[in-house]
């Protein structure tokens, strides 16, 4: 078969290109044409694509809804918090001391871009970007900052795309939530990437508490320099259907990452977590731990790849995924991989599935807690290993309070 | 209190008890002793409440109320506890959240308020010394990485301060030092009430001499072939279980 041949558009696509024409009636950026042009040029990625084997968002996703109408929505960001409202910044958010936020017109790309342009996914969130917002977190400054996703009433076809860039010795502490109304099918996509200077320190915190009927492809692309530190740590319990992606790469040595997760899925929830490190700078240390909880039909995914080029001796990476099947119709697909061509390294990875142990729940049941709460006890138990890296304890429990909660719900 | 009536239980489509009949009065201490693999563990399981253990036939009550349809923890709540033979391991549940989360459910399942938790930290605190159990303990995750001993204590920990109606000790004895020996009997004979009854499975003469037993019961291929005083138990540690198993082959 001849591979330019394109398969026929399918509905999502069709709905797509509606979407981009939608939003052309507003005006877009050149960039933004070029990047529905590249977008179109491949089509949603489908599982003949290896890196999306087990999402296809070709079939997957349904129908992507209207661009949502450009209207400055008037509410005022509290405090250091960017609030983006169908993936566009609301107001003029207050920037804290020693940080600037600076909005453009589309198209910004980091000096060394660490995610793959190739892929489709990422074209489109290009292209529905209306603006890029750069934050700059000056040398040796240290903030925190929050983002806010929301997505209004109306279901829209959303994205943003945020550049931050830490500077040498600054810290930051980011805290991200997602949310979005009841029963409305967004698309939202977003598109964040972090330039982590020397010696600088980044904590990110993402929420993924979106509506069961919302879907959600977003990408985080991280750059990390000598001696710098990302730790981040991602909750999913929202969307119908999500795509998380990172890529993380050690451009300088000695830097450190840590890319944790947990992802509690039920119904008919789809969460893919797709993870791409590449150290390719010596003395890197690398850790993922990851647990998915996957109950009734719902299917988790966990893709990991460490690559360790040639020059990058010491590195340690090392990454985790574990996931517990609550229900028979629950699937998960865990696949980690190491490619290593450095050869003085320590690199581990190890992927389980397992079930709840019914001696466990048995011995706990004849303490006196019913069924339920024995299985919360336990599945809790095997979430809190993905949050020991979150070093404030507030919010690990306000994590944790989100997992109970999350369990409690369970029919 | 407890009357289990001709029970028969299976496990894996294997029949391992087989018409038993015990009965346990308020107040009463019985011993049950038996050969290995007689299925002294399976009846604690199945008078216990663990799924997969399925009764064809016969009847087990517990204050006159059969147990049989209930779940684990409904038997729990009306005062059935179990010391497991082999204690587990929950990682990543420190034994201070176990106990507070099993008190408290068993509280809510009587309509009972929860302990507050400064009571709750005292009470616990003040059994776990009666036994032995340094505090640090209290805060490791439930029996990970604690000796044979030291689970078996935690077990007795437990049964002091859920306060049961009826508790079995299954095999409680066994990996025991001298001394916590002792020790874990002496907390067994302080709850010992006339409202309070005991089934005691042990392979050991020795755990009776502390815990004075009114009734001795040996088990044999599924079903109670001998009952007596506490003098049977004796002439089992001097003849062992010959003439029983022979009776029931
Ligand atoms: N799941 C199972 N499937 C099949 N057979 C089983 C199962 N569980 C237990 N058995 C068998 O049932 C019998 C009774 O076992 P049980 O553990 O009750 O013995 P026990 O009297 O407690 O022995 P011990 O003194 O060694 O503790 C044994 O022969 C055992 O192998
Ligand atoms: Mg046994």
């Amino acid at each position: 078969m001849n591979a330019s041949v394109k398969p026929p558009q399918s509905p999502a696509e069709t709905s797509l290109v509606e979407s981009f024409e939608a939003l052309r009636v507003s005006g877009v950026a050149a960039v933004q044409e070029e990047a529905f042009a590249r977008f179109l040029n491949k089509g949603l990625p489908s599982r003949r694509i290896e890196a999306w084997h087990y999402t296809d968002l070709r079939t997957q996703l349904k129908r992507a809804p209207l661009p949502a109408r450009v209207e400055a929505a008037a509410e005022a960001a509290d405090g250091a918090a960017l609030v983006f409202l169908d993936g566009a910044l609301v107001g003029e958010p207050q920037a804290p001391q020693g940080v600037s936020i600076e909005r453009a017109t589309a198209g910004r790309r980091l000096a060394a871009p660490v995610i793959d342009e190739d892929d489709a996914s990422i074209a489109l969130a290009r292209a529905f970007s209306r603006e890029t917002i750069t934050i700059r977190v000056e040398a040796n400054a240290h903030c925190a900052l929050r983002f806010v996703f929301q997505n209004s009433e109306t279901a829209a076809t959303s994205a943003a795309h945020v550049i931050v860039s830490v500077e040498a010795g600054a810290s930051l502490t980011l805290i991200e939530s997602l949310d979005s109304a009841a029963g409305a099918g967004h698309l939202a996509q977003a598109l964040i990437e972090f330039d982590v200077g020397e010696q600088s320190k980044v904590n990110y915190i993402r929420i993924n508490s979106l509506d069961a009927a919302a879907s959600a492809v977003s990408t985080l692309g991280v750059d990390l320099a000598a001696r710098a530190q990302f730790d981040t740590l991602s909750l999913t319990t929202g969307a119908a259907l999500s795509r998380h992606q990172i890529f993380v790469r050690f451009a300088g040595e000695h830097a450190k990452a840590s890319i944790c997760g947990a992802t509690l899925v039920r119904g008919r929830q789809h969460a893919d977590t797709t993870i791409i490190i590449n150290h390719a700078a010596a003395h890197g240390e690398s850790r993922e731990v990851y647990k998915t909880i996957v109950d009734d039909e719902a299917t988790g995914v966990f893709q990991g790849r460490i690559n360790v080029a040639p020059g990058a001796q010491k590195t340690d990476a090392r990454m985790a995924s574990n996931a517990m099947l609550l229900a028979e119709g629950a699937s998960m697909y865990n696949k980690p991989e190491l490619e290593i061509f450095a050869d003085d390294v320590q690199c581990a990875h190890g992927a389980t599935c397992g079930e709840l142990d019914d001696d466990l729940l048995f011995y706990i049941m004849a303490r006196g807690l019913p069924r339920r709460e024995a299985e919360a006890m336990l599945l809790e138990a095997f979430v809190a290993p993905a949050f020991d890296g979150v070093e404030d304890e507030d919010m690990r429990e306000t994590l944790m309070e989100r997992v109970r909660g999350w369990l409690a719900q369970r029919k | 209190m407890l009357k289990i009536d001709n029970l028969h239980a299976r496990v894996d489509d294997k029949e391992i008890i087989k018409g038993l009949s015990l009965s346990v009065k308020a107040g009463e201490v019985a011993a049950i002793m038996g050969p290995n693999g007689s299925g002294k563990s399976t009846l604690s399981y199945v008078v216990a409440g663990r799924a997969g253990y399925e009764v064809t036939d016969g009847s087990i009550s517990l204050d006159g109320e059969s147990l049989l349809d209930m779940e684990a923890n409904e038997r729990a709540a009306k005062g059935l506890f179990l010391a497991f033979q082999y204690p587990l391991e929950i990682p990543g549940v420190t034994t201070m959240t176990f106990l507070k989360a099993a008190m408290n459910a068993q509280r809510k399942q009587r309509g009972e308020a929860e302990m507050s938790t400064p009571d709750f930290i005292k009470t616990v605190r003040t059994a776990a010394d009666k036994l032995g159990i340094k505090q640090d303990f209290l805060r490791r995750p439930l029996n990970v990485g604690f000796s044979g001993g030291e689970k078996k204590r935690m077990e007795v920990l437990q049964m002091m301060l859920l306060q049961p109606r009826l508790a079995i000790l299954d095999e409680t004895d066994s990996g025991l030092d001298i001394d916590a020996l002792r020790i874990v009997a002496e907390g067994v004979n302080a709850l010992r009430s006339p409202d309070r009854g005991f089934l005691v499975i042990t392979h050991y003469q020795r755990l009776l001499d502390y815990i004075k037993p009114d009734s001795v019961h040996v088990l044999s291929s599924g079903r109670i072939v001998k009952s007596g005083g506490p003098e049977l138990a004796h002439e089992l540690e001097r003849n062992g279980y010959r003439d029983y198993v022979a009776d029931a082959a």
